[in-house]
Parts: C-alpha cells; structure tokens; sequence
C-alpha cells in the first residue's frame, strides 16, 4: 500500500514537472531594462534582423544574434525570420552588398550578449525565457515561439 | 588473358573505370547535395513565408475573436497549397482544418529541419498576438511532394552518371583502338624486320606525335642497320676471301718449306755420296791403269766405272735440286733462241705421233739466267708432259711471252712480285693430276710411273733451277683434262 502511495506521488510529480517545464520552454524578445522600446511588432522584428532600417521613439533599433544555439537559431529563422538559414545568408548579404545596410551584429554567448544589451540601449535579442528571466537587468518584451 | 589484360586498351579502360570510380560517386554525391539543399530550402523558405504571412493575416485582420472566421482562414489555408494541417489554439479552445486522417494532429511536434521526424509532415507553430489576445497557430506541410522531386532528381542524375560513365568507356575503347592500331602495325613491321626482312620499310602513319616519331626513329634504326648489316657482310666476304688467301699463302709455304728441308737433305745426302764415288771412282782408275789390257777383270772394272758415273750423274742431279747454286746467271737480252734450241733437242726426243705446239714471243726477256739450266728446265718439263700423255689426240703446248705480274698473282705467290716477267707455259693434254700429287710432284724420287721407269727427279731438278734464277712455278692441272705448267723468271733490267 505504501510502496503503491509512493508510485503515485511519484508519478504525479513527474507529470506535473513535465507541464510546467513544458510551459516554460519559450522564446522571448528581451532588450534592457532601460530601454525606450516597449513593444514591437512582428514584422518591425523581421526588419531588424534582415538589415532594414527600424526607428522606435527616435532611436534606431538593433538587433543582436546568437550563434552558439542551434536550436534557438532555428527557431530564430523558423518563427521569426520565416526563412531557411542559406536564404537568411543570402538575403542579408544581398542588403548588405546593395544597399550598405549593417547586418545584425552576431554574438558568440550568452554573456556577450547581455554586455551588447546593456551597451546599447536601443537594440533587442532573443533568448530563452528562462534566462531573460533569470536575469533582473532585462525585461521581456514579447514572445516569439513557446513550445506546444 | 594476362597478355590482353597488360595491353595498352585495357589499361586505358581501366585506368579511366579507376577514376571514374573515384570521382563519380564524389560528384554524384555532391550533385545530390546540391539538389537536396536546393529542393530542402526551397520549401522551407515556401512554408516558412507561407506561415508567416498567413499569421500576419490573421493578427491584422481582428479574425481571432470570431471562430467562424478563423476556421475560414484555417480552410483556405489547408486549400491554398501544401499545408495539410491547421490548427488554432487559444487557451482550451482548439480549432482544427485538416487533410490528413483523424488524429493525425495529435502527432506533432514543431520541426525545424526538413524531414527532420519520419512523419511526413513538416510540424511548425507561430504565436499569434493581437491586442489581448494570445493563441498559437499550429501548420503541418506535405513532405512527400518534396521528397519525390528529390527521388526523381536522385534518379536523374544517376541516370546521367551512369550514361556518362558508359559513354566515357565507349569513347575511351574507340580511342584506344586508334592509338593502338598504329602501335600494332609497328609491332608487325618490327617483327618482319627482326626476321630478317630488312626491306621492310616502316611507313606508319598516325596524327599522334609521339607515335609518328616513333615511326621514324625506328625507320632510322632499320635503315642504319641495314646498312651496318651491308658493310658487316662485305666485311664477312672480304675476311673469307682473306682467310682463303692466308690458307693458300700457308699450304704454299709449307710446301717450300717442305722443298727447302728435302732439297738440304737432298743436297747433304749427294755431297756425302759424292764423297763416297770419288775415291770409288779414283781408285778404280788406278786398278784399270795397272791391270793389263787382257785382263778378265778389266771389263767388269769398266762396269763399275760406268756405274759409278752414272751414280754420279744422279748425285748432280739431286745437287741441282738442294743447292740451287752453281753456274753463274748471264744476262741474256732474247731468251727465245735458247728455248728454240731446247725445243730441237725435245722435238728429237718425243715421238713424231706427238704434236707440239709452239707460241713464242720474239723477243722475250732481257733477264738473267744460265742458258744451259733453263734448257734443261724445259726438257724436263717436256719430257714430263709427254710422260703424262695417253691414248688419244696428245698434243704438247709451249708458249713463252713477256708477262706482267699483277698484284693479284703476286699476292698469291709470295715469290712474286708485282713487275715485269718472262712466262714460260707447257701445258699437255694428258691425264693430269690430284691436288695430292700437285703437292709432292717437286719431291725428289717421287714419281707416279712403274719402278724403274723413272728417277723421279726431273721437276726437282726443275724446281731447283727455277729457284736458282728466282722464279716461281705455278701448276694447274684437272684429273683426265690436263696438265698446265706456267713458269716465271723476274726480267732484268737491262
């Protein structure tokens, strides 16, 4: 009887970690704390990311991007981009090479890319929501993609 | 096999499978990369775009509140192309448009790689945002039509691979047939040269540089050896004719030689027998001159006297032959009377029925001699013809000229010397002679009559004089046609 307690607990426990973890898997537009941008839309977002000019509040917005996670790359091209990543390159290096337009800076971590946040006021990442959580100096601006 | 395996074409095939082995599957294989990557980004920038754009529409167009119209969207969506799957999710409300069977959706999970699960459905969501209201759109797109365009590209270019690979081995046996035909052609003449077939002029012509100089080098090397093969077998020929010379020049030495220790013996032997018939002979005179005239004893002392002489005649004779020296040579400006007047002697010594030719030159000479010797000389060789002589028409030929010597005949007889000389030539029409007894006819005693019916020393006494006055004998005879004796004396010069 108590070993069977025991089984159910357990398994509730798991269930119930599994749909709250579930929950959480997301991924959000964070920019720093400070900064003038308050929201944005999704298509203002895709501007950013593909080197078009973006004005919020008088500022320009920038964009930074990671590289160090695939899977957050993919999601990245998948539900903000709209793009496969050969396409992305192209077109970036289109803008770039026609018009002049500076690409999105690229970063190499995490923690570079808080540095850049807080160095520039006006610029937006994307990260997962647990880390812009788990950081005070960031505020979440929308999200991108959450796990179904 | 082995032979055909290390021929030129089949090296060539091989050589060309080997690399088409390396390469094709590296190029197929990159080909089809490049097609996969192709076909792969194309649809996901297609559904990407697509589910894009579609969420956009819905987050403008204040959709989301009506059910009505979001299931519309998610119909024209599901109608508009490959989506096969739509589903909204707001909060515990869910509206599904979908093609696939019943339960389908239950299945999905977001991909983000093509043909990243084996569903066949390319599984995406987008949040969705409008004012207040959140949701998640869920797209699910067919694989499969993108998979076939795959397959059928894949097909292709194997396709292409495998015609080209068959075309390359084609072109590759048709050029090295072409290349190897001429080789062949080489080969063949090579071989009929080797065999001997110098003539054989190799005229290969082919368009390859490397092959067309091959052809003329080898047309080189064949004309260079036929010509050193010319000049070896002139070389061959002259050395044979040298070789025969050299054994002619051998025997005749040898047989001088043998004439040279025979003649010393000769001579000694005649010297001591000499020695021995004087005093036979001296004191036999004295026994005559004591004995009176009646004495029974004189007649048979008169025999011996008469032998003795006759032994001493012989002894001369043999003398002649070994010491060719003796009566001084005089000049003698016409040599031809003297032959005259040997001639008489002969004409009364051979029988009338014998016919005797005579072809003398007038005059012949100047030279050196002792008349005497060279009467006796032909005498003997006259005496000697007429011994030779059977039944039948026997005719004696005596010829004497002036002769030049050659360099050629002086070559031959080392005696010889290229100049002017007298030629003295008796030839009959007797039985003639074997080279074997050519070779001993100048030995003393050696005669091939009866014993008894001749001394045998008749040529040596002529080979004797003949040396005395250094001249040189040359005989040619042939076994029942003839004999030909030709003597040569040197002319002097005055």
């Amino acid at each position: 009887m108590r070993a069977r307690v025991a089984q159910f607990l357990l398994i509730t426990a798991l269930v119930l970690t599994a749909t709250t973890s579930r929950a959480d898997v997301a991924v959000v537009l964070v920019a720093d704390k400070d900064s003038p941008i308050e929201s944005i839309s999704s298509l203002n977002i895709r501007k950013v990311y593909l080197g078009i000019p973006v004005t919020i509040g008088g500022h320009a917005v920038r964009g930074f991007r990671r590289r160090d996670d695939e899977r957050l790359n993919q999601i990245f091209l998948q539900s903000v981009i709209a793009m496969s990543e050969r396409s992305y390159e192209r077109r970036l290096l289109s803008l770039v090479l026609k018009f002049g337009t500076p690409r999105p800076t690229e970063v190499d971590n995490h923690g570079e890319l808080l540095e850049s946040l807080a160095n520039n006021s006006s610029s937006i990442a994307y990260m997962w929501k647990s880390e812009a959580e788990s950081n005070s100096n960031l505020k979440i601006i929308r999200v991108l993609w959450q796990e179904t | 096999m082995a032979r055909n395996l290390k021929s030129l074409s089949s090296r060539m095939i091989f050589a060309v499978l080997l690399i088409n082995a390396v390469l094709l599957p590296i190029l197929s294989y990159g080909m089809l990369t490049v097609v996969r990557n192709v076909q792969e980004d194309f649809f996901t920038d297609h559904i990407r775009i697509y589910s894009r754009v579609f969420a956009d529409l819905l987050q403008s167009n204040d959709t989301l509140t009506s059910k009505a119209e979001i299931l519309a969207s998610l119909d024209s969506a599901i109608l508009g192309g490959r989506c096969v799957y739509a589903a909204f999710n707001m909060g515990d409300s869910r509206l599904i448009s979908s093609l696939m069977e019943a339960g389908d959706g239950d299945k999905f999970v977001e991909d983000f790689r093509f043909g990243e699960h084996d569903d066949g459905v390319y599984y995406l969501s987008i949040p969705l945002q409008s004012g207040e209201i959140s949701a998640v759109l869920e797209l699910g797109f067919d694989e499969q039509p993108t998979l076939l365009e795959m397959e059928s590209a894949r097909e292709t270019i194997l396709t292409i691979v495998l015609v080209y690979l068959l075309v390359t081995v084609v072109l590759v046996i048709v050029l090295s047939g072409l290349m190897t035909r001429p080789l062949r052609r080489l080969r063949r003449d090579s071989r009929k040269v080797a065999s001997g077939d110098y003539t054989r002029q190799m005229s290969v012509k082919s368009q390859i540089f490397e092959i067309s100089e091959l052809t003329r080098d080898l047309e080189h090397m064949r004309s260079t050896l036929v010509g050193i093969n010319d000049r070896l077998e002139g070389e061959i020929v002259s050395r044979e004719m040298a070789e025969a010379e050299r054994r002619k020049a051998e025997i005749y030495l040898r047989h001088t030689h043998r004439l040279q220790s025979i003649g010393t013996l000769a001579g000694g032997v005649a010297h001591e027998f000499n020695n021995v018939l004087l005093p036979m002979l001296l004191y036999t005179d004295l026994a005559l001159e004591d004995l009176p005239r009646d004495s029974p004893v004189r007649p048979k002392l008169e025999r011996v006297v008469k032998l003795a002489n006759r032994a001493k005649g012989l002894s001369e004779q043999i003398l002649t032959f070994g010491r060719p020296a003796g009566e001084a040579l005089e000049a003698t400006p016409d040599i031809a009377p003297v032959i005259d007047e040997a001639m008489s002697m002969v004409r009364a010594l051979i029988p009338a029925n014998i016919e005797i030719q005579l072809d003398i030159e007038r005059p012949v000479g100047p030279m050196l001699c002792n008349c005497n010797e060279i009467q006796q000389l032909v005498v003997n060789l006259c005496n000697n013809a007429y011994q030779s002589l059977s039944s039948g028409r026997n005719v004696i030929k005596v010829g004497l000229e002036n002769q030049r010597v050659t360099a050629e005949l002086a070559g031959k007889y080392p005696s010889l010397q290229e100049g002017a000389y007298v030629r003295l030539r008796v030839s009959d029409t007797g039985e003639g002679m074997d080279s074997a007894t050519i070779e001993r006819i100048f030995d003393p005693f050696f005669t091939t009559r009866e014993v008894g019916e001749g001394t045998g020393l008749g040529l040596s006494v002529v080979h004797g004089i003949v040396v005395k006055h250094d001249g040189e004998i040359v005989v040619a005879s042939e076994v029942g046609v003839g004999t030909t004796i030709d003597v040569y004396f040197p002319q002097s010069d005055d």
